[in-house]
C-alpha cells in the first residue's frame, strides 16, 4: 500500500521529543478548557441532540474538547513530537477520560473495513516484494521503453505508477532506484550526462506519486477515505474508484512526460548502449519462476474479487465480502499456500501504520458523533461563501488545493484523517455530493511534489545522492499547479460531464 | 479573548509545521550525506570483479607452492588464507551490486 509513508518518516523510531509534547498538551488544554464556549458550539449541540434529551452544555464541551484534541494531533502528525501510533491511541483515551465515548464502545470506534483493508494491502503488498514482483514490473519496463530517453521516462511514469497503485511506494522507488542510476552511470561513461541523472530520478518520484490515486490499494489515505464515506453511509466499490482514480494518472503521465524532459532537458536523447548493457545484466534473472507466477496469479484472484465484491460476489453470497475482507482472504491464502510465514509478515509489514490508521478511523468517528465536524464545516462554509466556493464544483476544487497544500505540510494520510470528516460534513450540509469531495480531497492528497520528504519515494530518489531539493522546487513549480488543473478538468468533465455524478446527489 | 487564543493556536500550529519540515528536511540531508560518504568509501576501495579474483587467487596459490615446496604446513595455512581472501573479495563486489546487476539479491 503506498501510503506506507509513516514507515519511512521519524514518527515510528522516535521517542517523545517533549518540548513539542508539551506545546501539544498546552494547545489542548488552552482550546478545551481557556478557550470560552462559543455560542455556535451550544448552538450546535442543541440541534444535534436537542430532541434526545441530553445534557447541552455537556455535549457542546466534548465539541470543544474534539477540536482541542484535532488541533493536538496536527501537532503531533507534523513533529512527530510523540511515536504516532501512540497518537492514535491517546484518540481513544482522550474519549475515555472526558466521558466523550462510552467506555464499552471506544475500541469498536477504532474496528472498520478500512482498517482490515489497509493491514490485508500492506501484507499483500509484502509478499509481492519478497518474490520480487516489482523488480519483473522494472525490468518489463526496461525491456518495452525502447531506447529513447523521452520513452524511457514516460515508461518509468507508468512503471512506476501501476505499482503503487498495489505496493507501497518506498519499495516501488526503491526498486526503480538502481535501474535508474545504471541508466545513468552508463551513459555518463561516454558523455557527462548529470541532467539525465535528475530527470530520471525525479520521473521515479513523480510517478510514485501519481499511480496513489488510481486504487484503493495505491494508499491509506484511500482506504481512509473509503471508511469516512461508508460512515456517511456511501460505499465506494473498488471498481468505483478506479474509474474514478485512473483519469488522474493516465492524464499526468501525459503531462509529467511532456513537462519532465523540459524542466531537466537531458544531454542524450538516445540512451541504446545504457540499455543494452541493462538488458544484459537483468536476463540473468532469468524467466519468472513457478513461485512468482503463483504469487502474481493470486494477487490478480484477489484483484479480480475486488472488481466483482459488489456485482457478482454480493449476487452469489447475498452480501459483499468488503475491501478488508477481500484483502485478508488474499493474505490467508498466502499464508495456507505456504508462499509466505506469519514471521514475514511480522517483518514487512508495517504494524504502527495500521494502529495509526485505525486511531485516525476513531478520530473521524467520534469528530462525526460530537457534531464537531458538523460545526467546523459551518465556520469553513460560512468562510468561503461570499466566494461561491460553499457547495457544488467549487466546493470540490477549494478542497482538492487545501488537501494539496496540507499534504505538503503533513503526511497524506493524517492530512484525510484530520480534515476528511470535515469536509464530507461541509459536503452534506451544503448539498454536494460527498464522493466527490470525498474522492477529489483522496487524490490531491497525493500532490506532495514540493519538498524531498513530501513522501517516502521522494527521499529515497534524494538520498541516492543525484538530486538537489532545488529540483523538486523546480519540479514543482510547474508540476504542482499541474496536478491541481488536472484534478479541476478531471472533477468537471470527467466526473460529472463523462460518469455523470451528479454533484447535488449522494454517492455514484 | 477568542480571537487571540484562536490567533495564536494557528500560530503554533503554523510554527510546528516550519519546525517539522526543518527538522525533517535535515535529516534527509544527513542520510544523503551518508550514502555520498559510503560511495566515496566504495570508490576508493580496490575493487575487483569475480574474474579478476579467480585469477589473482590462482597465481598466489602457484606461487606459494613453488616457493613454499618444502614447507607442507604453511602452504596449506596460506592457501586456506589466499581462499578466505578470495571469498571476502568476491562477497564485497557482489554486496556493492544493486539487485540489477546481482540476481541473488532478487
Amino acid at each position: 500500500m503506498a501510503d506506507s509513508e509513516q514507515t519511512h518518516s521519524g514518527g515510528f523510531a522516535k521517542t517523545t521529543d517533549f518540548k513539542w509534547l508539551g506545546i501539544g498538551v498546552v494547545v489542548f488544554i488552552l482550546i478545551a478548557f481557556v478557550m470560552p464556549l462559543p455560542e455556535s458550539m451550544m448552538l450546535k449541540a442543541e440541534e444535534i441532540f436537542g430532541s434526545t434529551g441530553a445534557d447541552i452544555p455537556l455535549k457542546a464541551h466534548h465539541i470543544q474538547l474534539i477540536l482541542a484534541l484535532l488541533a493536538t494531533c496536527v501537532i503531533f502528525f507534523a513533529t512527530e513530537a510523540i511515536p504516532l501510533p501512540a497518537v492514535a491511541l491517546i484518540i481513544g483515551l482522550v474519549q475515555l477520560f472526558f466521558g466523550i465515548t462510552e467506555p464499552s464502545r471506544i475500541v469498536s470506534t477504532y474496528a472498520h473495513d478500512a482498517v482490515w483493508f489497509i493491514a490485508g494491502s500492506l501484507a499483500l503488498g509484502a509478499t509481492l516484494v519478497k518474490y520480487g514482483l516489482d523488480k519483473r514490473v522494472g525490468m518489463l519496463v526496461i525491456n518495452l521503453a525502447g531506447t529513447k530517453t523521452r520513452m524511457i521516462v514516460i515508461g518509468i511514469l507508468i512503471g512506476t505508477a501501476i505499482p503503487t497503485a498495489f505496493i507501497g511506494e518506498h519499495a516501488v522507488a526503491a526498486m526503480y532506484v538502481p535501474i535508474a542510476i545504471a541508466l545513468y552511470t552508463l551513459t555518463n561513461r561516454s558523455t557527462p550526462a548529470p541532467r539525465l541523472g535528475t530527470l530520471l530520478l525525479v520521473t521515479i518520484a513523480v510517478g510514485c506519486m501519481i499511480g496513489g490515486p488510481m486504487s484503493p490499494t495505491g494508499g491509506a489515505r484511500n482506504a481512509l477515505m473509503i471508511g469516512f464515506l461508508s460512515n456517511i453511509g456511501i460505499e465506494v466499490s473498488f471498481m468505483q474508484w478506479v474509474t474514478m482514480g485512473v483519469f488522474y494518472t493516465i492524464v499526468m503521465i501525459v503531462v509529467m512526460a511532456f513537462i519532465l524532459p523540459l524542466l531537466f532537458k537531458p544531454e542524450v536523447n538516445d540512451l541504446s548502449g545504457a540499455v543494452a548493457l541493462l538488458k544484459q545484466d537483468l536476463e540473468k534473472h532469468g524467466p519468472m519462476t513457478k513461485k512468482q507466477i503463483s504469487v502474481a496469479l493470486i494477487m490478480l484472484l484477489v484483484v479480480v474479487l475486488w472488481i466483482i465484491d459488489k456485482s457478482v460476489t454480493k449476487s452469489i453470497l447475498g452480501f459483499s465480502l468488503g475491501l478488508g475482507g477481500v484483502a485478508m482472504f488474499g493474505v490467508v491464502l498466502y499464508m495456507l499456500l505456504g508462499f509466505t510465514s506469519w514471521k514475514d509478515y511480522e517483518d514487512k509489514v508495517s504494524w504502527g501504520v495500521i494502529i495509526l490508521y485505525a486511531g485516525c478511523i476513531s478520530l473521524g468517528f467520534v469528530f462525526k458523533s460530537t457534531g464537531a465536524s458538523s460545526w467546523f464545516a459551518d465556520q469553513i462554509i460560512n468562510l468561503v461563501a461570499p466566494l461561491g466556493l460553499n457547495s457544488g464544483v467549487g466546493l470540490v476544487i477549494l478542497v482538492g488545493v487545501i488537501g494539496a497544500i496540507l499534504t505538503n505540510l503533513m503526511s497524506a494520510g493524517a492530512t484525510v484523517a484530520v480534515i476528511g470528516p470535515v469536509v464530507l460534513d461541509m459536503a452534506q450540509s451544503s448539498g454536494t455530493n460527498p464522493i466527490l469531495v470525498g474522492v477529489g480531497l483522496a487524490i490531491a492528497t497525493s500532490m506532495a511534489y514540493w519538498l524531498v520528504i513530501g513522501t517516502p519515494a521522494s527521499s529515497i530518489v534524494y538520498a541516492s545522492g543525484q538530486l538537489e531539493s532545488k529540483d523538486f522546487i523546480r519540479m514543482a513549480t510547474l508540476g504542482w499547479p499541474a496536478a491541481l488543473i488536472v484534478l479541476a478538468l478531471m472533477v468537471i468533465i470527467y466526473w460529472v460531464g463523462f460518469l455523470g455524478i451528479n454533484p447535488s446527489g449522494i454517492g455514484f | 479573548m477568542e480571537t487571540v487564543l484562536f490567533i495564536f493556536i494557528i500560530i503554533i500550529i503554523g510554527v510546528a509545521f516550519i519546525y517539522s519540515r526543518k527538522t525533517k528536511l535535515g535529516s534527509a540531508e544527513k542520510q544523503k550525506e551518508v550514502k555520498k560518504v559510503e560511495k566515496e568509501f566504495e570508490a576508493k576501495e580496490d575493487n575487483m570483479t569475480y574474474g579478476q579474483v579467480q585469477q589473482q587467487k590462482k597465481n598466489l596459490l602457484e606461487s606459494v607452492e613453488i616457493h613454499l615446496a618444502d614447507k607442507p604446513e604453511q602452504v596449506e595455512q596460506l592457501k586456506q588464507i589466499i581462499n578466505d581472501w578470495a571469498e571476502l573479495k568476491i562477497k564485497s563486489f557482489t554486496n556493492r551490486r544493486s539487485w540489477v546487476r546481482n540476481p541473488d539479491k532478487d
